[in-house]
């Protein structure tokens, strides 16, 4: 095999609990996105636009979904005979195996996999960002500083910045200070979680951080202030334009509108086309009776009623006198004659009986924390019988037998 | 269906079709909003199960060669088989007979050299979704040296028309001397092999010239010929005006169900376009519209292939426009069949009549 000169390691391990209904079986980075896209074809899609052809997906819970999507790569380029891209659960040693038990411990079981590749430097991302970025520009960045890490970072507001790793440069771009998730925060330069390691630097501090009982093995919390506090030279590499943690039902709501708006985040890009596995379907049909406004509406779908500043996914059908506001519809849910939805995303699969409301209805007994500003969630392959009505925030995990009007 | 290789034959005569077919072959004909025509018979092959497809070119094949590239959207791209290109060779004299038998004289080599036991070989200008399994299954079962697909349909100009007792080809009827309904060749014909080889390779050397008047008519004199009556929808496409009427067709649900839902899908090239973006002013209706376009005006009975932009006050009507071409502010399209990278500029109007649709060829701008 030919010696590399930087390899991607995605962890897709994440469970997304926040999302509630739409993580119960598939993993955060399956989780679909913008119209026909998934989480993962981001980072997949920012891989091969920056000449990365060969990535490791570390996957641990319920991965069959994001596994038969990504099948052998080829959507995204990646069935390269010299590379490629590999799916990389946790495996059984001679004498034991076990879990991820954190980030840098995901890619600690996975040294053997990156040696056979002998790469210069690694690129570590994570399986749930939203954004378009050039790694490359990164890579040369970081060569250029020779540094042993180099962490991108974003400008994010104020009052969010305790989620996030905070980071402090020189004016060389030096790190000079990295706290992860601090109560109070110094500023707002938040790290993306994106991280090119020379490989031996890497290699080395995986090795000690395993050895070390009382660590986390995560990268934010132990490998990155130790790298620092041994004087090792860490990079800052700033990144501005659009990114976001789909961490929940409102934000993931949220971003799907951003695309909506076109100007905060545009997919429709021929430079940077996003890539994804196409399901191959043939291009949708809007019928006589159905109004579409400021919509995204993909292949496979049958359009009767009126959508209005929506994203419809592949496979949907909105019938006759149904009204969708606001809302995303996930692969092949199904709206029924005269049923109304509402700033609410709809689980693939999900029927919506006739004349139901959701998200602008009247019965409470379905809200839920993981819903907030007023967006509601159906789960996926959820059915809900006819005249039944369901407030703001409501999630909805299981089918409902249909109401009397 | 391991045992069954398919043979595409895309050189089929272009004449009926005008300026579309200027810059590609019939095969290579945009349809449905992001298909070629011959992606109906490859999915309908492949979806059957067979990994072994040949096609037969013979000029202005660029386009499609481009379309099909190694076969891969199609599983076909394969160390051994999958999708073999054939273009034609230099040295075959125009006076080798008609297209069908031209292109078969030039790829006997190709047919003896694969191993399958059984060969389909189909016409590159029906929009169809099939199972080649069903028909193959019947041929062995027959034990038939020949099995014809044809259908019902009313007479056309254009058709062979076979005469049949039970599921026994008794000879090929003219359709001058059909009246009203009639079983028309659709051109799926399932050989068994070696005895094709055979045949074409003494017919070559007897300087036979036509597909159905030399090589099917013998068969049917000489040897067992067996009829299979497909009842689904096909529609075949011979002239502008098929082209025009077929894709107008889609807007039939019951056509477009046989088409395109259930397990079978026609598959294609991907071009990983985004959703099609529907603006504040868009109105759409009864329309087929692929991935990529952006509308902001009125959509009528039309189909809009993928990457189209209908500027605010276009009115489309009855109309087919194909990938990347751009429908300007006020402009008004009534049955038109505007091709790829074209622009109609502001203001203009161009409507023509369903049985004479205008045609404006590739790269134009009006």
């Amino acid at each position: 095999m030919n010696k590399k000169n930087c390899i991607a390691m995605i962890l897709a391990g994440g469970q997304g609990s926040r999302l509630g209904v739409l993580t119960k079986k598939v993993a955060k980075p399956a989780v679909q996105f913008g119209g026909k896209y998934r989480i993962i074809d981001f980072p997949l899609t920012n891989c091969t636009q920056s000449g990365i052809d060969t990535v490791g997906i570390l996957t641990q819970y319920k991965p069959l979904e994001l596994n038969t999507y990504i099948g052998n790569g080829q959507a995204w380029d990646l069935d390269v005979s010299d590379g490629g891209v590999f799916i990389l659960p946790p495996y059984m040693r001679e004498k034991e195996g076990e879990w991820y038990k954190g980030t840098a411990n995901a890619i600690y079981q996975n040294m053997e996999f990156i040696d056979k590749f002998n790469p210069d430097h690694v690129l570590i991302l994570s399986g749930d960002h939203i954004y378009k970025m050039d790694y490359n520009k990164m890579l040369q960045a970081h060569k250029k500083n020779n540094a042993d890490c180099t962490i991108a970072m974003i400008p994010v507001p104020m009052s969010e910045a305790s989620r996030f790793g905070i980071v402090a440069c020189d004016e060389t771009g030096r790190i000079t200070s990295f706290e992860e998730k601090p109560k109070q925060p110094k500023s707002n330069t938040a790290s993306m979680g994106i991280y090119i390691f020379k490989w031996e630097a890497l290699k080395r501090e995986l090795t000690l951080d395993e050895q070390n009982k009382e660590s986390q093995n995560d990268f934010g919390k132990n490998i990155i202030p130790k790298m620092l506090n041994d004087g090792q030279r860490l990079f800052g590499y700033g990144f501005t334009g659009y990114w976001k943690d789909v961490g929940t039902v409102e934000s993931l709501w949220q971003a799907n509108m951003d695309v909506l708006n076109g100007d905060e985040f545009d997919l429709d890009d021929d430079e940077w086309p996003i890539l994804s596995k196409s399901t191959l379907m043939s291009p949708h049909f809007i019928a006589d009776s159905a109004i579409v406004e400021d919509s995204l509406i993909t292949e496979g779908c049958y359009i009767n009623g009126t959508i209005k500043h929506s994203i419809i996914f592949d496979g949907v059908t909105v019938e006759k006198g149904a009204i969708v506001e606001d809302s995303v519809l996930l692969s092949g849910a199904h709206i029924h004659s005269g049923a109304k939805v509402v700033k609410a995303i709809v689980g693939d699969g999900a029927h919506v009986g006739a004349n139901t409301i959701v998200g602008q209805g009247t019965n409470k007994d379905h809200i839920s924390h993981y819903c907030s500003g007023g967006v509601s969630l159906v789960g996926p392959n959820v059915e809900l019988g006819d005249n039944l009505s369901f407030a703001p925030d409501s999630m909805i995990v299981d089918s409902i037998k249909g109401g009397t009007k | 269906m391991i045992d069954t290789m398919g043979v595409i034959l895309t050189s089929h005569n272009d004449s009926g079709f005008g300026e579309i077919t200027r810059m590609r072959s019939v095969a290579a004909i945009p349809f449905a909003g992001r298909y070629r025509l011959i992606d109906f018979v490859l999915s309908s092959m492949v979806n059957s199960g067979i990994i072994n497809v040949g096609v037969a070119t013979e000029y202005n094949f660029q386009s499609l060669m481009d379309h099909l590239g190694s076969g891969k959207p199609w599983g076909l791209a394969r160390k051994k088989y999958g999708l073999t290109f054939l273009p034609p060779f230099a040295k075959s004299s125009t006076n080798d007979g008609d297209e069908h038998m031209k292109s078969l004289y030039s790829i006997l080599h190709y047919i003896k050299r694969s191993q399958q036991k059984y060969i389909i070989v189909a016409d590159c200008n029906n929009v169809c979704n099939l199972h080649f399994e069903a028909i193959v299954a019947e041929h062995k079962e027959s034990g038939a040296d020949l099995t014809v697909v044809y259908q019902k349909q009313p007479v056309a100009k254009h058709g062979t028309y076979i005469a049949v007792d039970g599921d026994k080809v008794q000879s090929i009827v003219a359709s001058k001397d059909c009246v009203g309904e009639s079983n028309r060749l659709v051109g799926y014909y399932v050989f068994t092999k070696d005895l094709l080889i055979n045949t074409l390779e003494r017919f070559q050397l007897l300087g036979k010239k036509y597909f159905i008047g030399d090589l099917i008519n013998t068969y049917i004199e000489k040897h067992d010929v067996r009829g299979y009556c497909f009842e689904g929808y096909l529609a075949t496409i011979e002239d502008i005006n098929d082209y025009y009427n077929v894709s107008m067709q889609l807007m039939d649900s019951s056509v477009r169900k046989s088409l395109f839902i259930g397990e079978n899908r026609i598959l294609t090239k991907v071009m990983d376009r985004v959703p099609t973006k529907y603006l504040g002013k868009a109105s759409v209706k009864n329309s087929m519209i692929a991935d990529g376009c952006v509308i902001n005006g009125k959509v009528e009975n039309s189909i809009l292939f993928r990457g189209v932009v209908v500027e605010e006050g276009a009115v489309i009507k009855d109309s087919i426009v194909m990938q990347n071409s751009v429908i300007s502010a006020n402009v008004r399209i009534g049955a038109c069949i505007i091709d790829k990278d074209c622009i109609i500029r502001k203001d203009k109007e161009l409507v023509g009549q369903p049985n004479f649709p205008i045609v404006v060829g590739k790269h134009r701008t009006i």
